[in-house]
């Protein structure tokens, strides 16, 4: 099955549909961020602090989604977010891809001693759950952007060198190859020409929508002040914001449940698009590859 | 005339189960010995499981033997290397068994048509490519096109144009009709015997069936079991054969005609 | 078969090598002074930093301290935990019981739920029940899980007042610590029972409640789905028709014929889920402010006390490791059609 079809075929159900439409919506948010949420500062990530009274503001006219404690205005955080969310996703995964290509691609074609040894790299990584490893290592660089996506980046990786191994590995054996080994075409040549177009495809399209796995994970490090630095647009930082006021206060339980069901929401949100894109395609890629 | 291909004592196995060994060891090929000439062509003929396809990569020098030899035009081949080995891809060249799976799905026919000059260093036009692809009996509008939007026996064709590209002097057929239509099957025979005829080449034709190989080659050998139990000329093996591998793959084939 | 255990087998050392080695890279960047706790067994040491630099050779080149990190470690000498103020495999021996503790009861649930709403699933199969299910199940996996924990807690704790945060109440914390209460295992289930302390055990179980929903909700995605297609395979099958046109009640085919058959692959997909929870508790536990293993590595990440990082990682790895393969023997052991390969 061609990648037209493939996409064609997997918006075709109401839930990725549904799913495409949230991931454009945010999309459209995170690409017009400055018109939307003109930024006074240097760094427009760094989110604006409008006082330094430590209670959270519930929505009003001046801040539509309310604020959170120290004042850092949410409907800020959220617009600048979703552009941080792009932001994250969209490079963790083309990094990770990047590695993955490179690596499972020469473990795939190379095979023997390259193989064992590369493919036991990935099983380093794979031995520590994600969550822990990228926790562990973003802890040791720094709390910092970058070091956050570097640790992303690591705990990624080998998944996508897998499947690209894999599925060298499945096109190797395709008579295309033997033809074009037979001509007497170099190694470089089958390998560009031949294997990689053939073989990385899926793996692109189950990367690309990994992102909102990748961005959960990152608002997860942020929650725990492992990820962005304070104050940074960031939805797990907003979400942590609001620790100190889920119980309520004045009587009221709920007084301050904007301060995370204002973030939490558009985390959830954001993810269940891409999840929704992502069952979709999976059940598409499974069965293809099943009949192939 | 000239000697143009001899396999002298081929003998090939491959290990089965794990990679840390314990695995059992598989013949698949034994004591293989034939030749033939050039311009002639030679029948390799044999029920599935039997090797065929195993020697015919042996041939195109895509794998190497446990033991034995292959010489060329004289030339030993698993002997060549670098620039030798080259030039020995120029005279040799496969027409595969399935044409869905022979052709790179992600390039044109004019990638693909082209490729054998690129890998070669050879200069060549659109011209050229249109001509072999006039030659299977294929029009210049496909050349902007994905082997998908063909049908089994005309990927089929473009395989063989492929083949042709560098003017070879040997093709190796493993089972080029197997996988097609029975009315296409004899539209693609056709095409083997003219494309030998016109350019005085060798054909190497595997198969399972007896009558098509007549049709084509002078030369036989009947596998079985990795070993040839049968050697000679294509109408002796057919009308007498010898050996009970040959009179049960007659069987196979006769009732049908 | 074996060989392949066998090969597994041999690998995790090298693995753990690996791992620690990647590991120890990484707190290269920190200072010796910081990397000083890696060595030492009682804080009291802390006076003489200088001299655990000296012995321990916190400048030498890298390798050279890893594998004077790896002699102890052998030992079983992991060094000092200035996050939880103990040596690192005192801090295991009282964290790990607490978080396996919460593992097996996010997985009970996780099992018991999945199977059922996996069983519904098939049952009305693309109708709106089945519909419904698959949605709410995905956008369970897409919850971010400290989202509902804080979520949770507002209404559950904040509004109704039902469930607290932490492992037990200060009451329970009392008794526990009490020289009548007796610790047999380390798990505070199974001591209270030995105890006969059942306001203890109801005390801990309900401690549980919230911090093991919030820790399975993001499982039942796949549990659904695996028990819905298997399920959906035995339906078809020839003996539930028989057993349909026995007569058998459909209550009787549905859960006890085909139910318990397509229940074979759910069990080897609860072990594999059951390792994976171990990542979520550090999540979990952090916002329940539940005092497992994972809360206790996000300490000494963010306090970075590198002995408590390597420890922690160490663990949660070996764990991890020996889980998935036990989950590959269960795997292989139980669906037949796989061992005959």
């Amino acid at each position: 099955m061609n990648i037209k079809d493939i996409i064609s075929k997997a918006l075709g159900s109401k839930n990725a549909a549904a799913g495409l439409i949230i991931v454009v919506l945010f999309g459209l948010v995170a690409l017009f961020a400055p018109i939307l949420a003109p930024s006074s500062g240097r760094d427009a990530y760094q989110m604006p602090q409008g006082g330094y009274s430590i209670e959270p503001q519930a929505p009003n006219a001046q801040h539509y989604f309310g604020t959170t404690e120290n004042q850092y205005d949410l409907y800020y955080g959220i617009v600048w977010g979703s552009r941080m969310a792009f932001k994250v996703g969209i490079t963790v995964v083309f990094f990770a891809l990047l590695i993955g290509i490179i690596i499972g691609g020469a473990a795939g074609f190379a095979g023997g001693w390259t193989d064992e040894i590369l493919m036991r790299l990935t099983d380093i990584i794979f031995a520590v759950p994600s969550m822990v490893l990228a926790m562990v290592i973003a802890a040791m660089l720094g709390r910092d952007l970058d070091n956050m996506m570097i640790a992303l980046t690591v705990v990624s990786w080998p998944s996508y060198a897998r499947l690209v191994r894999g599925g060298v590995l499945s096109v190797k054996e395709r008579e295309f190859v033997l033809a074009a080994r037979a001509l007497g075409a170099s190694p470089l040549r089958i390998f560009a020409k031949h294997i990689m177009p053939n073989a990385i495809y899926p793996v692109v399209i189950m990367a690309s929508l990994d992102i909102g796995y990748i961005v959960l994970t990152a608002a997860s490090l942020s929650f725990l002040g492992l990820g962005s630095p304070v104050g940074t647009a960031d939805w797990g930082q907003l979400v942590a914001l609001s620790r100190n006021w889920i119980l309520g206060g004045h009587g009221n339980p709920f007084a301050y449940w904007y301060t995370i069901a204002v973030p939490g929401g558009a985390l959830l949100l954001f993810v269940l698009a891409w999840n929704l894109l992502g069952d979709a395609f999976r059940d598409i890629l499974d069965t293809s590859s099943r009949k192939a | 005339m000239a000697e143009l291909l001899r396999a002298e004592n081929i003998a090939k196995s491959y290990v089965s189960g794990g990679a840390f060994g314990g695995g059992e060891k598989i013949a698949v090929l034994k004591n293989i010995n034939f030749s033939f000439d050039a311009g002639e062509s030679f029948g390799l003929l044999g029920s599935s499981g039997c090797g065929k396809s195993t020697l015919a990569r042996l041939m195109l020098a895509l794998e190497r033997p446990d033991s034995g030899k292959i010489f060329i035009e004289g030339q030993d081949i698993f002997s060549l290397k670098g620039r030798e080995l080259k030039a020995l891809r120029r005279k040799v060249q496969p027409v595969f068994q399935d044409p869905y799976s022979s052709l790179n799905p992600r390039m044109t026919v004019s990638d693909i048509l082209a490729e054998p000059f690129i890998v070669h260093g050879e200069k060549y036009r659109q011209s050229d490519l249109k001509k072999l692809l006039s030659q299977v009996g294929l029009g210049e509008n496909s050349l902007r096109k994905y082997p998908s939007e063909f049908s089994g026996g005309q990927r089929q064709r473009i395989a063989i144009a492929r083949a042709l590209a560098l003017k070879p002097k040997l093709i190796i057929a493993d089972e080029p009709l197997s996988s097609l239509d029975v009315s296409v099957q004899a539209q693609i025979l056709n095409l083997l015997a003219d494309i030998k005829e016109e350019y005085g080449l060798s054909l190497v034709f595997i198969s399972h069936d007896l009558a098509l190989c007549k049709f084509l080659c002078s030369k036989a050998a009947v596998m079985h079991k990795g070993e040839i139990a049968e050697l000679g000329k294509t109408e002796e093996v057919l009308l007498s054969p010898k050996s009970a591998a040959a009179q049960t793959l007659l069987e196979a084939v006769l009732p049908l005609n | 078969m074996f060989r392949y255990i066998l090969r597994r087998l041999l690998m995790l050392p090298l693995v753990m090598l690996g791992v620690t080695f990647f590991l120890f890279f990484l707190t290269q960047r920190l200072s010796p002074e910081m990397r000083a706790s890696l060595y030492i067994q009682d804080p009291r040491q802390m006076d003489s930093l200088e001299e655990v630099i000296e012995k321990y050779g916190l400048n030498d080149p890298m390798p050279v301290q890893y594998f004077r990190w790896l002699k102890g470690a052998v030992k079983g000498d992991l060094g000092y935990s200035e996050s939880a103020n103990m040596p690192v495999t005192s801090a295991i021996k009282a964290y790990l019981p607490a978080t396996i503790q919460l593992a097996v009861a996010a997985i009970i649930l996780v099992v018991l739920f999945g199977v059922w709403l996996g069983i519904i699933s098939a049952k009305y199969k693309d109708g709106f029940t089945d519909n419904l299910i698959r949605f709410f199940v995905l956008a369970g996996f897409s919850l971010p899980i400290f989202v509902l924990g804080l979520i949770l807690l507002m209404i559950f704790y904040g509004k109704l007042g039902w469930f607290a945060p932490g492992e037990y109440s200060f009451t329970a914390d009392m008794i526990i610590h009490s020289p009548n209460f007796k610790t047999y295992t380390g798990f505070l289930l199974i001591d209270s029972l030995l105890n006969l302390n059942f306001y203890v055990f109801f005390d801990v179980l309900k401690h549980l409640v919230l911090p093991a929903v919030t820790l399975c909700i993001g499982s039942f995605a796949l549990m659904v789905r695996v028990m819905r297609s298997s399920m959906l395979e035995e339906l078809n099958k020839d003996y539930v028709r028989s057993a349909r046109a026995r007569g058998l009640s459909e209550f009787k085919v549905i859960y006890e014929h085909a139910g318990l058959n397509a229940m074979i692959p759910v069990v080897t997909l609860a072990s594999i889920q059951f390792i994976r929870l171990l990542g979520g508790t550090v999540i979990v536990e952090t916002v329940f402010d539940y005092p497992g293993i994972g809360r206790w590595g996000v300490e000494c990440a963010q306090q970075l006390d590198i002995a408590g990082v390597m420890g922690f990682s160490l663990m949660v790895a070996v764990l991890f490791v020996l889980g998935n393969l036990a989950a590959d023997i269960l795997y292989t052991a139980i669906d037949p059609r796989i061992r005959l390969k």
